[in-house]
């Protein structure tokens, strides 16, 4: 036997359910936990592609499983148990909500690019200095601090979460680039950078802030630059 | 239920009918709070709401939106807090002593808890009282 019998991968099917021959009950046994190993490798490569590691993209789009249209963890139509995938250590599964639509193929970012900042860019990290917090703009309103500033470069953003800034800035290369960063780099970025974080487990809005190019980040308010959320991002850079 | 609300005016109370969306409020306040004021702002974006209390050098806020809405970060500490409806709120604790909860879907909008200074004994006393209005 190519697969060893687990017991435990029976789980609440009645073993003698309809079936008359061991044999083929045996087989069925068989197929089933090969399909089982099989969903199992694909959610675990949707989840290895779902995050960002270091030097790929951050855009958390779909792997295989979930290209396929298999079920995520918790769930899965037939009744049997889902194996869960195994956990990648800071990249947990996106909580049922779909990943970016764009940004697969943002190219890296270069160390010029890190270095530099761009006039707009500037001109960005001076609006925030000079007003880190926009009026009427409290705790959890960070997309509306961010969208205070981007206003004063003349980039009008719209929706009423976080998450939504992404695909509307990927449709101003006029004004932005996207790039791909790592986690590690999030702290580098120049100043006036965009990080839009997406939508993950218990988090509807996502997350979006400037760069202040010193290793903070400005949007509700400033604070050290998040790196360690639970979700996927992508990354602007100012022209 | 007479004293829900209570600590609210009159005039704070009927305002609320004029909202775009529903709010979360605690029915009542734990002793030591009291109301500092009520914010709503809106404009053809969208409009916020914000039920402002202190207690000391504590602040909190009742929020209520439908638009520029975030999630609150990973702060050094996460405090869960169980509400008899919405089940475990979670709160994001900043180094800064700025919260923020989880945002909670209420009719058009959303609401969240946040403030400053709170520790996990003012937010077991505030988060199970809140009632959608």
């Amino acid at each position: 036997m190519a697969i060893g019998f687990n017991p435990m991968m029976m789980g609440g099917m009645n073993m003698m359910g309809g079936m008359g021959m061991m044999g083929g009950m045996s087989q069925m046994f068989m197929m089933m936990q090969m399909m089982q190993m099989m969903q199992m490798m694909m959610s675990m490569m949707g989840q290895m592609s779902g995050g960002q590691m270091n030097g790929g993209c951050g855009c958390g789009h779909q792997g295989l499983g979930g290209a396929m249209g298999m079920p995520g963890p918790g769930g899965y139509p037939g009744g049997y148990p889902m194996p869960m995938p195994m956990p990648m250590p800071g990249y947990p599964p996106m909580g049922g909500y779909p990943p970016f639509s764009g940004g697969h193929n943002a190219p890296p970012i270069g160390p010029g690019a890190l270095r530099n900042a761009t006039p707009t860019g500037r001109r960005l990290a001076q609006s925030i200095m000079n007003s880190p917090v926009p009026p009427n703009c409290r705790p959890g309103y960070c997309y509306r601090g961010v969208k205070h500033h981007l206003r004063q470069v003349g980039v009008n953003l719209t929706g009423g979460s976080a998450y939504q800034a992404a695909d509307q800035l990927a449709q101003r290369p006029d004004r932005f680039r996207e790039v791909s960063v790592s986690r590690d780099q999030l702290r580098q970025l120049p100043p006036g950078a965009v990080v839009v974080w997406n939508r993950s487990s218990g988090k509807p809005h996502g997350h979006i802030s400037i760069a202040t190019g010193d290793g903070r980040e400005a949007s509700d308010k400033i604070r050290n630059q998040i790196t360690n959320r639970a979700a996927s991002y992508r990354v602007f850079i100012p022209r | 239920m007479s004293e829900v609300l209570s600590y609210l005016s009159q005039e704070q109370r009927e305002s609320l009918n004029d909202l775009p969306f529903a709010v979360l409020l605690p029915a009542g306040l734990p002793s030591g709070w009291s109301v500092e004021g009520i914010d709503f702002d809106g404009d053809e974006e969208g409009a916020s709401f914000a039920l402002k209390l202190v207690s000391g050098t504590k602040t909190c806020a009742f929020l209520t939106s439908n638009e520029g809405i975030g999630d609150a970060v990973p702060g050094v500490k996460q405090t869960v807090h169980k509400h008899p409806e919405y089940g475990a709120i979670k709160v994001e604790h900043e180094e800064d002593g700025s919260i923020l909860s989880d945002w909670i879907e209420v009719e058009n909008g959303w609401s969240a808890v946040g403030g400053n200074g709170l520790n996990e004994t003012d937010l077991n006393q505030l988060i199970p009282q809140l009632v959608c209005f």
